[in-house]
């Protein structure tokens, strides 16, 4: 049932309109439809009445035995006269309250200017009509013409239509008959009518549509824009026009977008000037050191500074990720990952080379280096030794980074891709780290469409897989 | 190389860094004189003659792009650009804008040397000949790409492949001295310095290990020739682009 539920906002609206619409029409016409039919009823009533009257004074005025050529004058296709000794509407038990009031009020009426002594009324359905008019119009004789056409089709409406019956007793104890065709009932859904009434109810859906289009435009165009910042900052603003609602709407989200730009540049700038700050006196102590000579000590400070000097690097980098504009290319993981390893102690680490031929993926190369490079420092410095593997498939390759360290709490493994997380243990505090290593090769995976994916193996140590798509969907994809 | 001390001018707006880069410099047997800025260095150089200037990027007034430029167009002095941290873009326009070499800081002084020595040495070999325009930076052998200012090689197919600064020297070397049979030594002389790797490994290892990435892309030609009992010898036909 759900499935057949619309699952956008339009879908609901249109849904809601057609289901208003076809309702509203529905009512109307059954509201109309009874209208009709009690006011031609109404009508009808007051012509029958009308009409016996009319027979009774012609047929009271006339000698008995010239009263049938008399009303045989006025008998047509919806009229029929028969005068008699014998009523032909047997006075049965009348069922129907409104022709026994009718009865009632015609022998009220007719009584004291023309004595009749009885009035039968009854309605009668075509189906049961025996008493046809001997002059009945036969629908054929009328021709082909258009007007021929119709006036027959009037004539068949009227055949079907029924008729009443009346007698009524005249004075002189003779009964006037007479049976006259009821007008047939209007309908408003006829085959003439139906098309009309669909082609208004499509025109208004498709007006709908188009109308309940150009209002969600804007909010899709909304839902765009919101996706389009997450994936770039920097995109230009969403245009502040159209109803009120979608500028304030719009508004708040360029609002947004230029608080989170400054935000960001607010983190390069700091990140920027910390490097600047920190690289003369880093640079100084370097050459203080070298001019020391043979110190005590010496060594341990050279290593400190580096760590000092790799902390900053990192903080610069992990501030920057995400700004610097650098294009996607088409690179050589083979390569990257070759050279990456061949900045660490070679013995610690192997890289399981595929047998030939590049390994391409769509990417920003100083990006996926710096993640590669975290990933892969991560590794040395928890663990003695690391194994690098590349999967790939169709659509993305997986670098495979096995180290034999102690691996993470399973409880923390979602943590630590946190920046600046540290796991809570002594080993960690010692072997240092800025707790950046991580978030930046998460940053950079999930900055590609890529992912992260930390495991702990079975056999002990971590399994950290960095997973690239091979086409990017980042801008400038086909930059040279 | 026995020539008498080198004299180099030290740009840098910091004044503790220029007395401990002369004096780590003069410990070994560099003459170095220094500027603050900019209009320091054009006095400095109207006065004196230098084999080598080390320029600060952040400086204040003109900054060190500028200056590297403007010196550039005025002179053949070598220029050796000290940039920021890790900053790819910087290492681009300063060797665009004519720098020979550039080192990030902070930097391991030792590296500092080596650069500074290798530096001088290239310019005295190509000097000795004749001298390559400086702006030629891209190079092209057998459909790839060697872009030496944006250290980057492009195969055939547009495939960005990464080779280690080592790597990338070595080739360097090859490329811009095609047809020519070079040895480890001179390999070794033209290439030291731009990185520590190439102290401790040898100059086969690093060429096997070019060849192997460098022939991923089914190029059966053999690029790099050994030359037996000599050295080796770049194969291509190289053009500037």
């Amino acid at each position: 049932m759900k499935r057949l539920l619309p699952r956008s906002l339009p879908g609901w609206i249109l849904l809601v309109v057609v289901v208003a619409l076809t309702v509203g029409q529905v009512t109307t016409l059954i509201i109309a439809s009874r209208e009709i039919s009690e006011t031609s009823h109404s009508l009808e009533l007051y012509r029958l009445a009308e009409r016996t009257a009319g027979l009774v004074k012609l047929a009271s005025g006339a000698k008995p035995s010239e009263r049938q050529p008399v009303l045989s004058g006025l008998v047509d296709s919806n009229l029929a006269i028969y005068t008699g000794q014998q009523p032909i509407v047997q006075r049965a038990i009348e069922t129907d309250e409104e022709l026994a009031e009718f009865e009632k009020l015609m022998l009220a009426r007719l009584q004291p200017r023309f004595g009749i002594r009885d009035a039968r009324i009854i309605e009668r359905s075509s189906l049961r009509n025996g008493f046809t008019s001997p002059s009945s119009v036969s629908a054929a004789s009328l021709g082909d013409g258009s007007v021929a056409k119709e006036l027959s089709s009037v004539a068949s409406d009227f055949a079907q239509s029924g008729n009443y019956a009346v007698s009524i007793q005249l004075q002189d104890g003779s009964w006037l008959n007479f049976s006259s065709s009821k007008s047939p009932e209007a309908s408003l859904l006829t085959t003439n009518s139906l098309p009309l009434y669909m082609a208004v109810a499509l025109a208004l859906a498709l007006l709908s549509l188009w109308a309940i289009r150009q209002l969600a435009t804007p909010y899709q165009r909304l839902e765009a824009a919101v996706r389009e910042i997450g994936e770039d900052l920097y995109r230009p603003g969403l245009e502040e026009s159209g109803f009120g609602d979608f500028r304030a709407a719009a508004r708040a989200v360029n609002s947004m977008q230029r608080k989170l730009q400054q935000y960001v540049s607010d983190r390069e700038y700091l990140a920027a000037a910390l490097a600047h700050d920190l690289r003369t006196p880093i640079t100084r102590m370097k050459l203080r050191c070298e001019l020391l000579g043979k110190a005590r000590d010496k060594s341990l400070l050279l290593a400190d500074l580096s760590e000092l000097e790799r902390i900053t690097q990192s903080v610069v980098d992990f501030a920057t990720l995400n700004t610097i504009e650098e294009n996607v290319e088409r690179i050589d993981l083979v390569s990257l990952i070759d050279s990456v390893v061949d900045g660490s102690p070679r013995a610690r680490i192997r890289f399981e080379q595929p047998t030939s031929g590049f390994l391409v993926v769509e990417a920003r190369p100083t990006a996926v280096r710096r993640g590669l490079s975290n990933l892969v420092e991560n590794a040395m410095r928890y663990a003695d030794t690391a194994n690098i593997q590349i999967a790939e498939s169709e659509t993305v390759v997986d670098i495979v980074v096995d180290d034999d360290g102690p691996g993470i709490p399973e409880e923390q493994l979602s943590n630590v891709v946190r920046p600046f997380y540290r796991l809570e243990d002594s080993r960690s505090r010692l072997t240092g780290g800025t707790g950046l290593g991580l978030a930046i090769v998460d940053e950079v995976a999930r900055g590609h469409g890529g992912s992260l994916n930390l495991s702990n193996r079975t056999g002990g140590g971590l399994r950290a897989v960095l997973r690239l798509p091979r086409k990017s969907k980042l801008a400038g994809a086909t930059a040279a | 190389m026995v020539d008498a001390q080198p004299n180099l001018l030290v740009v840098d707006d910091d004044a503790e860094t220029r007395n401990l880069v002369r004096r780590y410099l003069e410990r070994h047997s560099i003459r170095v004189s220094t500027a603050r800025d900019g209009q320091e260095l054009a006095l400095r150089l109207k006065h004196g003659r230098f084999d080598l200037v080390i320029l600060d990027v952040m400086l204040p007034g003109a900054d060190g792009f500028s200056i590297c430029r403007d010196l550039r167009a005025a002179s053949k002095i070598p220029i050796i650009m000290l940039t920021a941290m890790n900053e790819l873009s910087d290492r681009v326009v300063g060797l665009e804008f004519g720098a020979d070499d550039y080192i990030s800081k902070p930097f391991e002084p030792r590296e500092l040397l080596a650069r500074i020595r290798a530096v001088l040495r290239r310019n005295k070999i190509a000097s000795s000949e004749e001298r390559t325009d400086s702006s030629t930076r891209v190079w092209h052998f057998e459909g790839w790409l060697l872009d030496v200012s944006r250290r980057r090689i492009l195969s055939p197919n547009k495939v960005l492949v990464t080779l280690t600064s080592a790597e990338f020297d070595l080739l360097t070397v090859l490329v811009t001295n095609p047809n020519r049979v070079l040895s480890r030594e001179q390999l070794l002389d033209l290439t030291q310095g731009r990185s520590a790797e190439a102290f401790d490994r040898s100059i086969d290892v690093l060429i096997s290990r070019i060849r192997k990435k460098l022939q991923n892309n089914a190029n059966a030609q053999e690029l790099i020739r050994t030359i037996r009992g000599t050295g080796y010898q770049f194969m291509a036909k190289v053009e500037r682009a």
